[in-house]
């Protein structure tokens, strides 16, 4: 394209955008991706060094400051009129930005005069979108979903979680569903499952690295390695219900079942009227040290721990639910033998939200661990597979 | 006479065309053998059937390995509980009664499976939990279990040496480092005999803890709830009551807190005077304002320990810190814009000793430049 029809193309969007502006300048919002009286800090580049390089023209001397390598910054051009280009779409995006937001506005004013719950669920999910597209395209946003770390990111804010969700959907979501399917935790425990929420399992207890970091589902673990409760992360990206609260269970479907020669569910874990929220997703063991009465366990933690020949691997699946209502479950009421875990479901009215599994099969550190558990010796079994049929 | 008679009809009028046709019918056919007789070398390619088809019937029981289908392709495919040879023969893999079905998911397939319960029916409805046979008999002679469970796979056959001196390596750096410890904790803490103990323990696993990912911090909130978790399961095994218990968790408390109050522990593994979050922020400011002032340039063997010393000044800070500040003051490869570290107009005739010479991209200028560099600079 030559220059010149470039450049009218330009000026031809100007005057379009100009107009535009004139239009609804009554409404108030201008220059709203400057302005952090309404907006959070969050949505800023931290380093002022790093802003002005985004934003402004580049020192060809200096280079930089994104760049930590000297030679890679004195080494970095600039596009040629990038920064002209960057201004005027700049403008450009921050206008329909300023229109997002006095929508946003009048959603707010709209949601303090609403009095149902269910419009006020509908608006405030109006707002985040609202505020999600607001803030999409902002390159300070950007620049911080890009380079910064993932923990660092604020989730309160609707388009963090929208960029978050992204880069769950793209991979980890893709493994745990994978994993999910192939490993038969659908449809052994439940029928199936419409993940919502980023779960994430690891268990800080180890003093080896090797262990103590986020667990990947399906990993195969040894028993010392799982021998206290998990820390539990659940990310959700919708906005969550300040009164949220979550139960987690982690059941065994495949405990051997010699009386019919099957399997059977067994519950090894679980947690009650956790509340939980967008930002506070943890449930580690600081949670659990503040739970001295045993407020939120219903079910206090037992690892998995096979017997020797007892199948190929044993699956921890861990379900994570939203609770419709407060429970009052207690461990005298649940029988961890001969878990229903369907029934338990339907009964307490849970919405199964995410799940993860980590399977376990015999290994040297299986006796000790029981011994620390006042579990009796395991069953041996042998290691030739019978042939005998399922009992009725 | 068939050509006399064709001359005959080319030429004729209609009343000997007539006489043609009667001549025709009442010519008599002939078939000759067209088959060769058995004898014959091409007659030979016929063999005997093959016995193909269903060898167990809908319902019927059958044991792992029974030959279930006998057939050429996939007639009917393999389901659940069944596997296909390499001939496509269908075969059991558990016991159980044959079903021979339809998958909505593959219409246009038959399928045969073995149902293993009698009135199951095929395929089991998608979303319902699969029927799977555990299938292993438990060894009732504690003997001949304990054999078998101590029986080892080749791989951790082999492996055992390995494992035991890594067992011994954890064992003796646990027993240097708590002896360590407690030396330190009594003569420069004045830790009480009472507590030492206990007290040099928590610092161990606090170390152990934080060498595996975790901060300082976070792993004394882990290594106190490892305390209590032991605690909780010695009540779940009688061992302790449930007073004992409260009382042994407070107590753990007071220690804790005292103990905190005095010493802290470094990520390098060293015990140090606990410092106030005050004290801790003036001597980071102080820190990096020496290392800014005196130590942004190229620097002596002796003045990179100094450096290192300081940075690495125990409960300062934190690992991520440091790596950024050995980043920036004792980088393996010093930057050009250190001061010190370019010397321009050097004789390239003449070079002295400590310098390397090194031809450089110039951006002011645009132009290859010949500079030296201190030899200290590339270490």
């Amino acid at each position: 394209m030559s220059q010149s029809l470039r450049s009218t193309r330009v000026t031809s969007l100007l005057k379009n955008f100009k107009r535009l502006e004139s239009s609804s300048s009554k409404t108030q919002i201008k220059d709203a991706w400057t302005d952090f009286n309404f907006r959070p800090t969050s949505l800023k580049i931290d380093n002022d060094d790093i802003k002005k390089g985004v934003f402004d023209k580049i020192n060809e001397q200096q280079g930089p400051h994104s760049i930590e390598n000297y030679t890679q910054k004195l080494s970095y051009h600039s596009p040629n009129e990038i920064d002209e280009t960057f201004k005027q779409a700049y403008e450009i995006l921050q206008h329909e930005a300023n229109i997002k937001y006095t929508h946003v506005k009048g959603m707010e004013k709209k949601l303090s005069e609403s009095n149902s719950t269910e419009s006020t669920i509908s608006i405030q999910n109006r707002i985040d979108q609202l505020l999600t597209e607001a803030e999409l395209y902002n390159p300070e946003v950007l620049y911080n979903v890009e380079f910064n770390k993932p923990e660092s990111l604020d989730k309160s804010h609707p388009v963090y979680r929208h960029y978050l969700k992204q880069k769950w959907e793209k991979y980890d979501l893709m493994i745990t569903m994978q994993r999910l399917e192939q490993l038969g935790v659908i449809p052994d425990t439940l029928p199936t499952l419409n993940p919502k929420a980023d779960v994430k399992v690891k268990f800080p207890h180890n003093s080896e690295s090797q262990f103590s970091n986020w667990i990947v589902p399906g990993e195969v673990l040894p028993a010392f390695a799982v021998e206290q409760p998990p820390t539990v992360q659940i990310q959700e990206f919708e906005t969550v219900n300040p009164n949220q609260l979550y139960t987690v269970i982690v059941v065994n479907p495949d405990s051997p079942d010699l009386s019919t020669n099957s399997f059977s569910t067994t519950l090894h874990y679980g947690l009650q009227n956790i509340p939980l929220n967008n930002v506070n997703n943890i449930i580690d063991c600081q949670t659990l040290l503040n739970d001295v009465e045993d407020k939120f366990t219903f079910k206090s933690y037992v690892p998995l721990l096979p017997e020797k020949n007892a199948g190929k691997y044993q699956r921890a699946c861990l379900w994570v639910f939203r609770q419709s209502e407060p429970l009052q479950l207690s461990s005298s009421t649940i029988s961890s033998e001969k878990f229903d875990i369907r029934q338990f479901v339907a009964s307490n009215n849970l919405n199964p939200i995410g799940a993860h599994v980590w399977r376990q099969v015999f290994d040297r550190s299986v006796p000790e661990i029981r011994q620390k558990y006042g579990l009796p010796k395991g069953r041996v079994f042998h290691r030739v597979r019978g042939t005998d049929p399922i009992i009725e | 006479m068939l050509r006399s008679i064709a001359g005959l009809a080319r030429g004729s009028s209609g009343t000997q065309s007539l006489a043609l046709v009667t001549l025709n019918n009442n010519l008599t056919q002939i078939r000759t053998a067209t088959k060769r007789v058995s004898g014959s070398k091409t007659n030979k390619n016929d063999s005997a059937g093959r016995r193909l088809g269903p060898k167990a019937y809908e319902g019927n029981y059958v044991k792992p390995g029974t030959i279930i289908m006998r057939q050429r392709g996939t007639k009917i495919h393999p389901g659940e509980n069944v596997r296909i040879g390499i001939d496509h023969t269908i075969y059991a893999v558990e016991p159980g009664y044959v079903r021979f079905y339809l998958d909505p998911f593959h219409p246009l397939r038959k399928y045969v499976g073995v149902s293993l319960q009698k009135d199951v029916k095929l395929p089991i409805p998608h979303f319902e939990p699969r029927v799977r046979r555990f299938g292993y008999i438990e060894l009732q002679d504690p003997e001949q279990a304990q054999k078998e469970e101590d029986r080892k796979s080749r791989k951790e056959y082999l492996y055992q040496s390995q494992l035991e001196q890594k067992a011994l390596q954890k064992e003796n750096f646990k027993n240097d480092t708590i002896t360590k410890f407690k030396e330190v904790l009594q003569k420069e803490f004045a830790v009480t005999d009472k507590d030492v103990e206990l007290a040099s323990t928590r610092f161990f696993n606090i170390l152990t803890l934080s060498n595996a990912g975790h901060s300082i911090e976070s792993a004394k909130t882990q290594e106190t709830y490892n305390y209590f978790y032991s605690l909780k399961l010695s009540v779940q095994k009688g061992e302790l009551s449930k007073e004992e218990e409260s009382t042994k968790r407070s107590e753990y408390l007071t220690f804790k807190d005292q103990i905190e109050s005095q010493v802290n522990l470094d990520v390098n593994g060293s015990l140090y005077k606990y410092l106030t979050p005050e004290e801790v922020s003036t001597k980071q400011k102080e820190i990096t304002q020496k290392l800014e002032t005196e130590y942004y340039k190229v620097l002596s063997p002796k003045e990179k320990t100094e450096v290192s010393r300081l940075i690495n000044t125990a409960g300062i800070f934190s690992v991520s810190e440091r790596q950024s500040l050995t980043n920036r003051f004792l980088p393996s490869f010093v930057p050009y814009d250190v001061p010190g570290s370019v010397i321009e107009d050097i004789d390239p005739e003449n070079i002295p000793k400590d310098v390397v010479a090194q031809r450089v991209f110039d951006e002011a200028t645009r132009k290859a430049k010949l500079i030296g560099r201190p030899k200290a600079a590339l270490a």
